[in-house]
This record gives structure tokens, sequence and C-alpha cells, in this order.
């Protein structure tokens, strides 16, 4: 079984006067999203930069697709891609010419160049815009070039650094809809970014950075979830929907009246169909029905807080 | 052109427009027409005018380029996208040095071909010499724009500056009278004892100094594209350099093999000296580096603290060495004018002196903000070296003066003593900063 795509231990990394990461350690599992989320000058483009083998952190390990980025970081840039903040494209070449200078420059064989560029122009939707000069294109588009630039040699782990910035909402959706499609493919992606509402549509794991410390790394949404939060609502009161819902096999009531409860139900969409059934069965009149989420808003928000009450 | 270097590949589609491709020799042919319809001697002005176009196209212009290569990518934020490719340091020296430059190759080959062409009669030199130095006179000078280049994106002077337009500014001024004195010149030129033809000899040399800097270029590459090297490349080149220098160095009345190491010594001091505060002026320094090396040391990684070690600290170890061995082996009138008894002590006073140069420069970079380290190291110099020693000597104030610029020539030991308290002082300065920026402020707290 394939590790973890991503393992720090201990980086730390310094600017004078300033450690700008303390022994940051955590794992990335493979074919996750994670956001990598935390205020200003908590250390999110340092920590993704030395991810990326671009600074050398002063002390500690970075492996990616198991290689040591530190010792041998030339193999490392093959298993990945990053896409910077301030991302540039070379304005007068041709899309077609940037992503194939991108796939040659990454070691695609020159065989090979000219699928791999239609592919990814096709993958990013910008197949209409192979021969224009990426300096005529919108921010939207230079984005998506970027991006394919980044994954010409087909990498295992995708860092990217404030994504959205700049893109108009309809840019947003459509980043979150491309991410999703790369999580799908097998490609683990750290998404740094302020703006969580954008986050919360992909991101299945939160990696909390405050002032060089990691203070939180967990999943805040399973790829194939084995738990789902229930909320059910009923129309009227009914005196035995706690014994009901209990006599369903999998469910485990968080809170429950006549009328609302939480529920965890172990298993995915059928147990879900199944225990809605099982309650029209017994005469409950059910009105509300869904799976219950964290938004990562309020989870990262609740982490800071228990973090500084914890200190 | 698939299997082609993808960064020569880059820089051609970017370089090597149809209109371009098009334009250029056009522009030749007008250029050429014109000197060829209005001079008197035909095609001994023709073959100037190729010379001093394929001059400028190929030591002025491309320079221009090739400095400006590193520089723009850095600007266009695209250089850290080319720092994670698969792309190797030499393949990225020829593609960048070839590529940048293709422009001026393809116009500046054209001239040297239509010198090649019309063989002028008056010259000295053959068309053939004189095209060729000024090819490798291009490779050299596009090599050393391309490091300026590279050591300014290091140092984030992107933003600020082209290096390239002050290069050539440089570039001009010494390459330009020493062409135009080679087509002429006869006499031979003498180096380490042996008469060579000037031309030949000339060309040697510049060939040799174009290797150096497409090495430069390269080992430069090497940390960006983070392979990681020690230091011994400009350990050789010190000592190549002292060599090649120390040929030239004449010192009458010593038979010649003490001549020859007296040279040796003197121009390696010297050297040495010279390639620190360029390389100390070049590089990144500040107190990351120091605490890199730190740990590397307390962590007993001999060869990763080698490969953290800034190139001015081997220059400045090269400078104690030849310190050490002229003081030890100098002999009486090494110096010209220095008393007999005192030559062997010249070096020692110097290379306090260099110390001392380098901790003010240190204290500045190891700031917890450091902005402007070099133009402050600059202005300490020049009072120091300038503005005080004239001043108090033009008040007839000779003793004090000596007591700010140390007279190594005149009276070295009097030079050792007060170089000693003024390398002790900065030291100090040095030491009492890096103290204070040396653990790192907790993170920050927002």
């Amino acid at each position: 079984m394939p590790g973890p795509a991503i393992v720090v231990e201990g980086l730390s990394f310094e600017y004078p006067g300033l450690r700008a990461l303390d022994e940051v350690s955590f794992g990335v599992e493979r074919g996750s999203v994670t956001a990598l989320v935390g205020p200003n000058g908590a250390g999110k483009t340092t920590l993704l930069r030395c991810l990326a083998g671009l600074d050398q952190p002063l002390l500690g390990r970075v492996e990616v697709a198991g290689i040591d980025v530190l010792e041998e970081p030339r193999r490392a840039h093959r298993k990945m891609g990053l896409l910077a903040d301030f991302y540039g494209l070379y304005d007068a070449l041709t899309v077609r010419q940037c992503l194939a200078h991108a796939s040659a420059a990454n070691g695609v064989p020159g065989g090979e160049i000219e699928a791999t560029v239609q592919r990814a122009a096709e993958r990013l939707e910008i197949a209409d815009k192979l021969d224009a000069r990426a300096g005529e294109l919108s921010r939207g588009q230079r984005q998506r070039v970027a991006i394919g630039q980044a994954l010409a040699h087909g990498p295992e782990v995708l860092l990217l650094d404030e994504p959205a910035s700049g893109l108009d909402p309809e840019a947003r959706v459509s980043l979150a809809s491309l991410f999703k499609r790369l999580q799908a493919e097998g490609v683990t992606l750290i998404v740094s970014s302020h703006i969580l509402a954008e986050l919360d549509a992909y991101a299945t794991h939160m990696l909390v950075l405050r002032a060089g410390r990691m203070i939180e790394n967990r999943a805040v949404r399973e790829a194939a979830p084995r738990l789902r939060r229930l909320r059910i609502e009923l129309a009227e009161p009914h005196p035995a929907m706690r014994a009901r819902i209990g006599g369903f096999d999998g469910a485990v009531i968080l809170d429950a009246g006549e009328r609302t409860a939480t529920v965890d139900l172990a298993g995915g969409a059928a147990e879900q169909a199944g225990l809605l059934a099982h309650l029209v069965a017994g005469g409950l009149r059910v009105c509300g029905f869904g799976e219950v989420h964290e938004d990562l808003q309020t989870s990262y928000l609740r982490t800071v807080r228990e973090e500084g009450a914890a200190r | 052109m698939s299997g082609l270097n993808p960064e020569l590949r880059r820089n051609l589609w970017l370089e090597l427009t149809p209109h371009r491709l098009l334009a250029m020799p056009l522009l030749l042919a007008l250029l050429l027409a014109l000197v060829y319809v209005v001079s008197t001697d035909k095609l001994d002005s023709l073959a100037i005018a190729a010379a001093v176009i394929g001059c400028g196209l190929l030591v002025v212009w491309g320079p221009r380029n090739t400095g400006d290569s590193v520089i723009e990518e850095v600007r266009g934020r695209t250089w850290d996208a080319q720092r994670m490719s698969a792309i190797g340091p030499w393949a990225m020296t020829w593609g960048k040095l070839l590529g940048a430059a293709s422009f001026t190759w393809y116009g500046g080959l054209m001239a040297l071909a239509v010198l090649l062409a019309v063989t002028p009669r008056g010259w000295v030199h053959s068309s053939i010499k004189v095209a060729a130095l000024i090819a490798v006179a291009g490779v050299l000078a596009q090599g050393a724009a391309c490091l300026a280049g590279l050591s300014a994106a290091r140092k984030g002077l992107s933003q600020r500056a082209s290096t390239g337009a002050w290069l050539v500014v440089v570039l001009l001024v010494l390459v330009g009278p020493s062409v135009g004195f080679l087509t002429t010149a006869q006499q031979p030129m003498a180096w380490w004892g042996e008469r060579y033809d000037a031309m030949n000899f000339v060309l040697a040399s510049v060939a040799c100094f174009a290797g150096w800097a497409v090495f430069g270029v390269y080992r430069s590459l090497c940390g960006e594209l983070q392979v990681r090297t020690t230091p011994w490349a400009f350990a050789l080149f010190a000592f190549f350099l002292t060599a090649y220098i120390a040929g030239f160095w004449t010192v009458p009345g010593i038979d010649l093999a003490l001549r020859g190491r007296t040279a040796f010594l003197v121009c390696g001091l010297l050297v040495c000296a010279t390639l620190t505060y360029v390389e100390l002026f070049a590089e990144r320094t500040g107190v990351i580096v120091v605490r890199r090396v730190q740990v590397r040391l307390a962590r007993g990684e001999l060869r990763r603290a080698l490969e953290e070690l800034p190139c001015w600290t081997v220059g400045f170890a090269l400078t104690g060495l030849f310190c050490a061995l002229g003081t030890a082996l100098l002999p009486a009138g090494a110096f010209g004018g220095v008393p007999t008894r005192s030559a062997a002590l010249v070096p020692l006073p110097l290379f306090l002196l260099l110390g001392r140069d380098v901790c003010i420069f240190l204290f500045f970079s190891f700031a917890r903000q450091p902005r402007r380290v070099e133009g402050a190291t600059l202005i300490y110099l020049a009072v120091l070296y300038g503005i005080v020693p004239w001043l108090l000597k033009a008040a007839d104030l000779n003793d004090f003066a000596d007591l700010v610029l140390p007279p190594a020539f005149d009276a070295p030991g009097k030079a050792i003593a007060v170089a000693a308290v003024h390398f002790a002082i900065a030291a100090g300065f040095m030491g009492w900063r890096l103290r204070g920026t040396w653990r790192a402020a907790p993170p920050q707290q927002d």
C-alpha cells in the first residue's frame, strides 16, 4: 500500500530575527485535498516553498511521494507541481508554446509533447485558446494555463498558493470543479487560501498554521465517508422518534427530541435511504432529512478558538 | 524541434521571429552597402564596418540580452517554474547563453562572415583571428553579463536595475580599445618569461576567460537548480587568475625562479583579496547563511556545511594563506620601495584591512532587516580609504592620517598595529550585531 503523499517532520525555517516555521510536522494522505489555512504571516507560503524545494529550511525533513525533497530536490520535482501566488507566464508565447515548453522542461518525451499539450488544453477547457498569446488572456484563462503548466508532467502532488485570488465568481466555481476532477484522478492537492468558503467546496482536510506552528491537521470531509451526520426533522412531534431511530442498525443518536434529532449513521447513501424508509414505515412524517456539514470557516474558527483557550 | 534543449527552444521562439529573421540581414546589407558606397578604400572600410557591427552585436547587445535573461524571468515570475523544471544546469546554461543571444549571434555571425569574405589588406592580423577574437569576446561578455544577472536576481535586485546596461558600458570601455589595439599591435607579449605573438596570446586568453565565464554561469545555475556544489571551482579560478596575472609581473634585479615565486605570492594576495570583495558584494550573505553553516557543523555534516559556504569565505581564507606564505617567503624588494626587512610584513596589514572591511559588510548584512548593505559598506570604505585620510593629510596631520589609513607599504610594522585595532573594532561591532540577531525572534503573533 503506498505511503502518504507528503510527510513533513520538524520543519523549521528562519528569516533574520524571525522563525517563520517552527518545528512543523504533518502528513498528507494520497488523493486528499488539504486546505492550508491561517492568518497573514502564518508561514503558509514559506511552507509551500519548502515543500516545493524552492527554499531550504534550516532544519527538518520533507518527503513528497516517497522522495526526500531536501536530499533529492530535482527528483522530487518530477512528482510535484506548484502554482505560486504570483504565477508567471511567458506573455509573448502562445498558450500552445507555453504548455509545450512546460512539458519539455519537465521531461515529457519529445514525441508526446503535442498530445500532452492537447490533453492539458482539453482538461483545462482552453483548447480554443491554444494559438492565443498568453499576454492576451483573461486572468482566469491565464490561471488555467499556469495550472496546465504545473500539471504538464503528470505530478502526483499539486501545491497551490492562493489559486482563486483575483478570480471572478464564475472562474472560482470552475476552479473548484477542476480541483474535484484532479482529486478524482488521484492527484493530491494542497491549497493555501484566505477564502475559506471557496475551499469548503473541495477540501477534504484542513491544516491550520498560526505564527509558524501547526495547530491542526485533520479531515474535514472524507473522500469516501464512513459516517454521515444527519439532521432529521418531523412535520409533527412523535413520541417514538428516538426509539424508531435507535432501532435502525448503524444509527447512533447524538441528540433527539420528539420532533428533531441528530444522528451519526455508518455507511453511505444506501444506508441513508434505508433509514429514511425505516422512519416513514414507522409512521413518522419526515419533512427534513439531510446531511449536516460543519463548514470550513466554522471548523477553522473553532480550531483557532480551542487553540487560544488551550494556551 | 521537439528534441531541442527546451530552454534554447523557448528562447528561439522569443528571439527568432520571422520578422526579425528577415529584418536583420536586410538591415546589415543596408548598413554595409552604405559604408561601401561612401568610403574610398572600399574593402577595408567594409571589413572595419563588419567588425564593428559584429562587435556591437556580440559584445554589446548580446550581453544585454543574456544579462537580462534571468532578471526578466524573476520579474515575470517564471523563474520558480524553471527552477523546478527537469532542465539540468548545463542545458540551462547553453539554453540561456545561446538562446537569449541567438538573435545577436544570427546578425553577428553574418557580419563576421562578411569580414572573412572581404579579407582586408591593410591589417596586421588575419581577419580569421579578428573574427575569432570578436566571437570569443562575445562569449566572454555574454557569460559575464549572465553571471551578473544571476547575482542580481539572487540578491533581489531584479526589480531595481538591469545589470546588462552597466556591464555593457564597462565592456565598451575595456574591450573596445583592446580590439582596436590588437588589429595593429605587432609587439610580442612576454608571459612567464616566454614571448608570444600578441594576437595569439590575447585570443587564447579571451578564449580561456570565456570558458571560465561559461563555467561560472553553469556553477551559478547549479545553485539555482538545487544541484549542490562545494566551492572548489572558485578556489581553482583564484589560482588560475593568480597564475595568469603573475605571468606579466616583472621585478628587476631578482633571478627568474625567485621572481616567479614572488610574483605568484604577491598576485595571489591581491587577486584573492579582490575576489573576496567581488564575491562579498555579489553573493547573498546574512545571518541566515551563518546560521545554516553553524547548524550543519553542529550536526557534523561537513560536506553540507561546505556546500552552504559562500565563495567569499574561500577567497578570504586563500588571502590568509597567501598572507602567511608571503610573510614567510617574500624577499626584499618584493614591494619596490619597501625596506628590505619589512617587505615580508606588508601582507599582514593588507589582510587585516580586508578582514575589517568584511566585518563592516557583515555588520550591515547581519541586521534583522538588512537594507542597502552594499551602499552603506561602500560609503564607509570611501570614508576610511579616501575622504578622512585625504582631509587629514591636507591639514598636514599625517600621523593621524596613518591611524585611519595604515601605511602598509611605507611602515608595515606600524600598519600592522593600526590595522589590527581597526579589525578588532569592526569585528567587535559585527559580533555584537550577530548576537543580537542570532537568536531568532519568537514567531510573529497576529
